[in-house]
């Protein structure tokens, strides 16, 4: 699977958890529309770790980096 | 008789905008405001207030519904030079909730930024107040050929300066009302601790709409300092942005430090610049205090301590070598009362309690707020008069915080006797989530817990509901209409029935022991 749909797969499940079943595109935003938190986006931060081994110490963090599929998936 | 002391709050402001006017007042966005150019602003805005709303003068309220923005901070400062209290609110709350606020707080003018203004449209208040809409303060507005007030309005210290709302049991948020001369005994505290000045820069951190701001945009201010608002986008790794802006003092909630140990931000010494971190609003844990300070070598590392309704904080402990820590909890004690304020232990019927002894932590002194907005009998329940053996009686404010005072006068936070919750530093009242739920559900069956909870600081909430007809998603996007986004449930769970304790009363315990059954199951 590309890396696109593993990070894709992830967020319908985090978002599916949160009782929302709203597709999402691309580059709609997940952070600044409430869609997820905080603590979703450490969890995301934790899967890039594992799945793609981005080293989070050297990514200049900025929540828009995480606010949709696409700026996610630029990062691996 | 001499003449009472003008503690209007902005005063300090309008003589530093005269003494050194080029000075920056703040920082936000690419924009710097001067002292003159922010005094101007809030000139203009209380001049404005006293041409439409005739708020320029004592016990009247004006509400900011503003975020971050220069709505927000100018919108403040012209609030209070009109010598009005301020009612900050955030507008990411629903528009239910915002409707419940400005029900109760009666303010005479609204100020809105782009945010406040869709919120206020929604909620449909616009109409009944005269409101100052967002972009009034570029130029071609509303405030053109509005006369400015020259400069702030006396303001005696009995007067309210500012009203801010927390979440309340039954679903209705309560104002609490600070008093000017509360204010300044809190700022005057921090004046005499911390050594600032002019050259001093200040992280604006918190919403406004949290008392938490009081402490970084006054203080600053009082102090001639400049005040750096932290971008949204930046809150939850705030490192670069602490390192761009050469900050000297640092003002969050603990759970910041947590975030960013976890986004590998805390390395040692990078954050040379800063000499006072100020953490309050939740427990802070000993790890996360160490590791704050092998990041800022240079700074103190202080825990304070206080509800809203003691207008910021009232006790601190500062981070020691070896540290002090609350036994059995690994977190940094609460520690002193701050000079004039007293911290004390009472039981169930009021009585004092000797060191070493568990009970209800009990506040008392000159930032003691003056109640709550509209809410006589609960002001009187929670503010009672009570006889102390030394002090004789006064009055007091029981904060449901459970605590105790060691041998050596210093004070440990042990939890809470109710269901109040600290999220990122919000109070949440889990009934309050409680009664919310059973409405959207139209089922008599719902409870939140919080979950999971380290060193007593909750991540997030879980929400079980039993004979509900909605699925979780339903559930959640009603929610949304009438929680704020910090008191979501993170997961709704749906069961045949809740447990009930031996009084028939829902068991939050056992709800709490199902998570964890349920992660330990995941783990294995």
């Amino acid at each position: 699977m590309e890396a696109r749909e593993k990070i894709r797969v992830r967020i319908q499940e985090i978002l599916s958890r949160r009782g929302d079943d709203q597709p999402f595109g691309d580059q709609d935003s997940l952070i600044f529309s409430g869609r997820i938190d905080s603590l979703n986006v450490l969890e995301i931060v934790g899967f890039l770790e594992e799945e793609f081994h981005l080293d989070i110490s050297e990514v200049d963090f900025d929540q828009t980096q995480f606010d949709s599929l696409e700026s996610i998936a630029a990062l691996v | 008789m001499p003449e009472p002391r003008n503690l209007n709050l902005a005063l300090p402001f309008f003589r530093h905008s005269i003494e050194c006017p080029e000075n920056p007042a703040l920082v936000l966005d690419d924009k710097v405001l001067s002292y003159f150019e922010l005094a101007s602003l809030a000139a203009r805005i209380a001049g404005w207030l006293r041409a439409s709303a005739h708020a320029d003068s004592g016990k009247t309220r004006v509400a900011i519904v503003a975020s971050r923005s220069l709505e927000a901070y100018a919108g403040i400062l012209g609030a209070c030079w009109a010598g009005a209290a301020y009612v900050p609110i955030n507008p990411k709350l629903p528009a239910h909730t915002l409707r419940q606020i400005l029900q109760v707080a009666q303010p005479r003018a609204i100020i809105v930024d782009a945010a406040g203004w869709t919120r206020l449209e929604e909620s449909g208040a616009i109409g009944e107040v005269p409101v100052l809409p967002p972009g009034s303060l570029q130029a071609a507005s509303v405030l053109d050929g509005i006369s400015a007030l020259e400069q702030p309005v006396p303001v005696p210290g009995d007067q309210a300066a500012y009203v801010i709302f927390t979440s309340g049991t039954t679903g209705a948020p309560k104002g609490v009302i600070i008093r000017a001369d509360s204010v300044r005994h809190f700022l005057d505290y921090g004046r005499s601790v911390y050594e600032l000045d002019c050259r001093d820069r200040f992280s604006s951190f918190s919403e406004v709409s949290f008392d938490f701001s009081v402490l970084d945009l006054w203080l600053a201010w009082d102090s001639g300092a400049s005040l750096h608002v932290v971008p949204e986008a930046q809150l939850l790794g705030p490192a670069k942005f602490i390192r761009e802006h050469q900050l000297t003092f640092w003002a969050s909630v603990p759970s910041v430090i947590g975030f960013m140990d976890r986004l590998k931000q805390l390395k040692e010494g990078s954050f040379p610049s800063l000499h006072i971190s100020y953490f309050c609003g939740e427990a802070l844990p000993l790890a996360a205090a160490l590791a704050w300070q092998r990041a800022a070598p240079n700074s103190v590392v202080d825990n304070h301590y206080g509800p809203t309704e003691s207008t910021v904080a009232c006790s601190v402990e500062r981070l020691s070598d070896p540290p002090r820590t609350t036994p059995g909890r690994d977190i940094i004690p609460i520690g002193r009362a701050y000079p004039g304020m007293r911290l004390a232990i009472v039981d169930e019927a009021g009585r004092f309690l000797p060191p070493g002894e568990t009970g209800e932590l009990a506040l008392s002194g000159p930032q003691i707020a003056a109640g709550y907005l509209g809410a006589p009998e609960l002001t009187q329940a929670r503010f009672p008069q009570l006889e102390h053996p030394e002090f004789g009686s006064s009055r007091w404010y029981l904060t449901g915080d459970l605590a105790l005072e060691d041998s050596g006068g210093c004070f440990h936070h042990l939890g809470r006797v109710d269901y109040q919750v600290k999220i990122l530093g919000h109070r949440i009242e889990l009934e309050e989530v409680d009664a919310h739920l059973r409405e959207v559900c139209g089922c008599g069956s719902a409870a939140a817990v919080a979950w999971p909870v380290h060193h007593g600081t909750a991540d997030g909430i879980v929400a079980f509901v039993a004979g509900s007809s909605l699925g979780p998603g339903e559930i959640m996007s009603r929610l949304k209409a009438r929680l704020a986004p910090y008191a979501m449930p993170r997961e709704i769970i749906s069961l045949p029935s809740l447990p009930l304790t031996q009084n028939g009363k829902t068991d939050r315990k056992a709800l709490l022991s199902m998570l964890e059954e349920r992660e330990h199951a995941i783990e294995s």
